[in-house]
């Protein structure tokens, strides 16, 4: 190997040529730095590369010796860890930032971690919603696949029923299939039907601890009560429900 | 360039004692490398549960046969006999 210039006889300055190779006999060597290093000649367009053949990460490190790595685990990812080398945030190829835990998130609207701003969940997908009646029957043309949008503990759901064929049903008209569980909370939303009967107006409930929709018929003056299913053919429902999930 | 489409249990969760929560991804592969992923769910109850005119309940077990294997380990540990019962109580003291 040759070297630029012999380091070992530098006493307090030296101006560089080409590259510097420090080129030990073994994998301890070491350039210690006490104090700021400044790369280029402005800050425009400086780069420093760090090369491995598996993780290659740039450790900061505390008086306590804390570490805090950034750099890959391995793959074209970006990724923040700690000493132990667990990962605590990761950019992914793709530009999204990915956790990594299910139940991690972000904090919102505080300084400091505190559970109830903690948003730590999001999807989307299908649900099948099933309609029937509470007593008995069943009908034809009465499953649908449904969407949904769940933002933290609050889940939206909603659902097309056409043409349904309910002649054999009997009881309250209940749709089931949530996506999720249900917790306690205002969980309500809107409900339009068509080819249905009831006396006062009508409004999808559903219960706690629960999977279901439950069609109220809310009379004025009166008590809510489970709007009777239509035992006939030729029926719609449109259903829009958000509630909070268990 | 095959173009291939397979489900996965993506995650099976239980949630207050008896309900056990399903999602499924439907998972699109390009010669195995994933271009698009989507999501249904299910939640499976211990019974289907009714009651007629005259208020009696009657609680039919739910068929869970054409779950996937994993799905019926867990819920076939979960739905003990005492949480079969303690299902039916919450269900017939749920009324509207």
């Amino acid at each position: 190997m040759t070297r630029a210039k012999d380091i070992s006889k530098i006493v307090s300055d030296a101006n560089f040529e080409g590259t510097l190779d420090i080129d030990g006999t073994t994998n301890l060597d070491a350039v210690d730095i006490d104090g700021a290093v400044q790369m280029g000649a402005s800050d425009d367009d400086v780069r420093m590369t760090l090369q491995g053949n598996n993780q290659y990460r740039l450790a900061l490190k505390n008086a306590a010796n804390a570490i805090v790595y950034l750099g890959s685990g391995g793959a074209n990812n970006f990724r923040v860890s700690n000493s132990a080398g667990s990962t605590l945030l990761e950019l992914t190829s793709a530009s999204n930032i990915l956790l990594p835990t299910a139940s991690a998130g972000i904090y919102l609207g505080v300084t400091s971690e505190a559970t109830s701003n903690l948003l730590d969940d999001y999807e989307e997908g299908t649900w099948t919603a099933s309609l029937y009646g509470t007593t008995s029957g069943a009908g034809t043309n009465v499953t649908a696949t449904g969407n949904y949008v769940k933002v933290g503990k609050v889940v939206t759901v909603g659902v097309y029923l056409p043409s349904m064929n309910l002649s054999s049903m009997s009881g309250s008209t209940v749709i089931g299939g949530l996506p999720f569980t249900s917790g306690a909370g205002l969980n309500t939303g809107s409900v339009t039907l068509y080819g249905f009967t009831f006396s006062g107006f009508v409004t999808p409930y559903v219960y706690n601890s629960t999977t279901t929709v439950d069609i109220l018929n809310i009379v004025s003056n009166g008590a809510w009560e489970g709007l009777a299913i239509p035992a006939a053919a030729g029926k719609y429902v449109m259903l829009g429900v958000t509630y909070q999930t268990a | 360039m095959a173009i291939t489409k397979e489900a996965v249990i993506e995650k099976i969760e239980v949630v207050r004692t008896w309900n056990v929560q399903v999602a499924t991804d439907t998972v699109i592969l390009e010669d195995n490398t994933e271009i698009g992923r989507s999501r249904h769910r299910h939640v499976l109850q211990p019974f289907s549960s009714s009651k007629d005119a005259d208020g009696n309940w009657t609680h039919t077990d739910t068929d869970i046969t054409g779950e996937d294997a994993s799905v019926q380990a867990i819920a076939n540990a979960v739905w003990t006999d005492t949480v079969k019962a303690n299902y039916k109580t919450s269900v017939e003291n749920q009324g509207t």
